[in-house]
């Protein structure tokens, strides 16, 4: 079995008696991608930035390959790498600056790799950091993130601000890296046609709360979109037990159902039509973010 | 993984160090520091505009971001930052306090003119009292300073922690002479140990400033080792 690269026993934040997060477990194992899905202040940020060491947790603890104070070890800060959108570089450095920054405290810098990003991603390496445009700043912060041969990377919406090609780019490169390295990565983003590519797990966050931890293969076998169709109107009173996002239009009922099983279903509503569908991850999400808001 | 972080905050410093140490320069060929309370003022200013720089670095959160998630422990970046804005404090203090001991402009300008310049005077043991105190005050100041702003988010912050650095960098030399005035009342010192930069009462406080130094960072890098950026 796999080693945890990261893990977060009981994690909780508070700000003031706002709680950003509520006795979050969350786990990553060696060479996995697990996927942060979750609305905006849902505490995904703050999960990430407690596990990079930029905010300290309130309660419950968390570990990196094992450590539970991880960043009291020097060498633990080498293996792990973290990209937001919000990080900004040094004024006076210029990009060539801060690529050789980075070869210079890194002991795994790969040079080679990042000199060839570079031209990739088309970044100019003679101009002063604050001339870049922000995508190219993000470009930039693409490479210092995945050149560093990290173990563990932290990914925090890093494509948000990109445009659809450059989106593009960095899926591919990251799909680069984890056949190269294999590194761990948890990856937050909003976009979630993102996770569906790279992800091999996705934990679903609303509140500062877990509400869905599963395997994308999962997915399939899990959850189905149920399509109930009456002989006439939709009674007020029906609903499919464990139903997620239910609707009623004329005849016809929708939901998701997780734990799906054709024979339950056709029990609770005897005599009408059922068909199942496939769900997207995006489905589920919204079924979720749908769930989660009506605690 | 040091002499990139190292190289980094001296480029960031570079401009202004050039700037201080060339004006100290200046200052002594040109005599302009001509009084031991001149060259306080100098040192102890230099020494608040350095450590306001130094700390004003970290309300850029989003710098900090950055360089915070390099290989780098909290500690090890707060504390290269502060030696790196100390080192031109006290270089340029040196400088500027070094004519109180060195008549440098008076034996300079003698050479071209017949100059009346008596600048810089003092007798040996308190030249060297007053350069103590200049240099070790900067110093303390310096870190004072450097603490305070650090822990600032905005332009608001920033002046009212400049304000208390300043209230806070005089605190220790005032707080030492009234110890010493109800010592000379008590009549524990003799009265002109107060007004000798080179009497055991002020040495005691040479002793005290970087102790004091000490304490004010050690807070200081605890807080920082504890805060959400």
């Amino acid at each position: 079995m796999a080693a945890k690269s990261a893990e977060t026993f009981h994690l909780s934040k508070s700000f003031g008696s706002v709680f950003a997060l509520r006795d979050l477990n969350l786990f990553v194992k060696q060479g996995e991608v697990l996927g942060l899905l979750g609305r905006n202040g849902a505490g995904k940020s703050v999960t990430l930035r407690i596990l990079a060491g930029l905010a300290f947790q309130s309660g419950g603890e968390f570990a990196l390959f094992g450590h539970t104070n991880p960043y009291a070890d020097p060498a633990i800060r080498q293996r792990v790498a973290f990209l937001s959108q919000t990080l900004d570089f040094p004024p006076s450095m210029s990009a060539s600056d801060v690529l050789s920054f980075n070869a210079a405290i890194y002991p795994l810098w790969d040079s080679q790799f990042a000199e060839s990003l570079a031209r990739r991603l088309e970044i100019p390496l003679d101009r002063h950091t604050p001339d870049l445009s922000l995508g190219m700043k993000l470009r930039l912060a693409i490479i210092c993130a995945v050149s560093a041969r990290a173990e563990l990377i932290l990914l925090d919406e890093p494509a948000g601000n990109l445009d659809p090609l450059a989106r593009a780019e960095f899926l591919s490169i990251l799909a680069e890296i984890l056949d190269r390295d294999g590194p761990s990565v948890i990856f937050a983003t909003h976009i979630v046609s993102d996770l569906e590519r790279v992800a091999d797990r996705t934990a679903f966050i609303a509140d500062g709360s877990l509400l869905l931890d599963i395997r994308s293969e999962e997915l399939g076998s899990r959850y189905r979109r149920v399509q109930v169709v009456f002989e006439s109107v939709v009674p007020d009173s029906f609903s499919l037990s464990g139903a997620m996002t239910p609707t009623a239009r004329g005849r016809v009922y929708e939901c998701i159902l997780p734990r799906y099983s054709a024979e339950a279903v056709s029990r609770e509503c005897p005599g009408a039509s059922v068909e199942a569908f496939p769900v997207s991850l995006e489905q589920v999400f919204v079924a979720c973010a749908g769930q989660g808001g009506a605690r | 993984m040091t002499g990139a972080f190292i190289r980094l905050f001296h480029r960031e410093y570079s401009g202004l160090a050039g700037l201080v140490l060339a004006a100290a320069a200046v200052g002594v060929l040109f005599g302009a520091f001509y009084s031991p309370d001149i060259v306080a003022f100098f040192a102890l200013s230099l020494a608040v505009i350095f450590g306001s720089t130094a700390g004003g670095f970290f309300r850029s959160s989003r710098r900090l971001e950055f360089l915070l998630t390099r290989n780098v422990t909290r500690r090890a970046f707060f504390l290269l930052r502060w030696v790196v804005g100390l080192v031109p404090v006290l270089i340029a203090a040196l400088l500027a306090s070094s004519c109180l001991v060195f008549p440098l402009s008076s034996d300079l300008w003698s050479f071209f003119v017949e100059s009346g310049l008596t600048a810089a005077t003092l007798s040996g043991p308190g030249g060297w009292g007053w350069l103590a105190f200049c240099v070790l005050s900067s110093g303390w100041a310096y870190t004072v300073t450097f603490v305070l702003v650090s822990r600032t988010r905005d332009e608001s912050e920033l002046f009212i922690a400049l304000l208390l650095s300043v209230a806070v960098c005089a605190s220790a030399p005032a707080a030492f002479w009234g110890l010493g005035a109800l010592g000379v009342s008590g009549g524990l010192f003799p009265s002109d140990s107060l007004y000798s930069p080179s009497s055991t009462f002020w040495i005691s406080y040479y002793i005290a400033a970087p102790l004091l130094a000490a304490v004010a960072l050690t807070v200081g890098l605890r807080l920082f080792e504890r805060t959400d950026v």
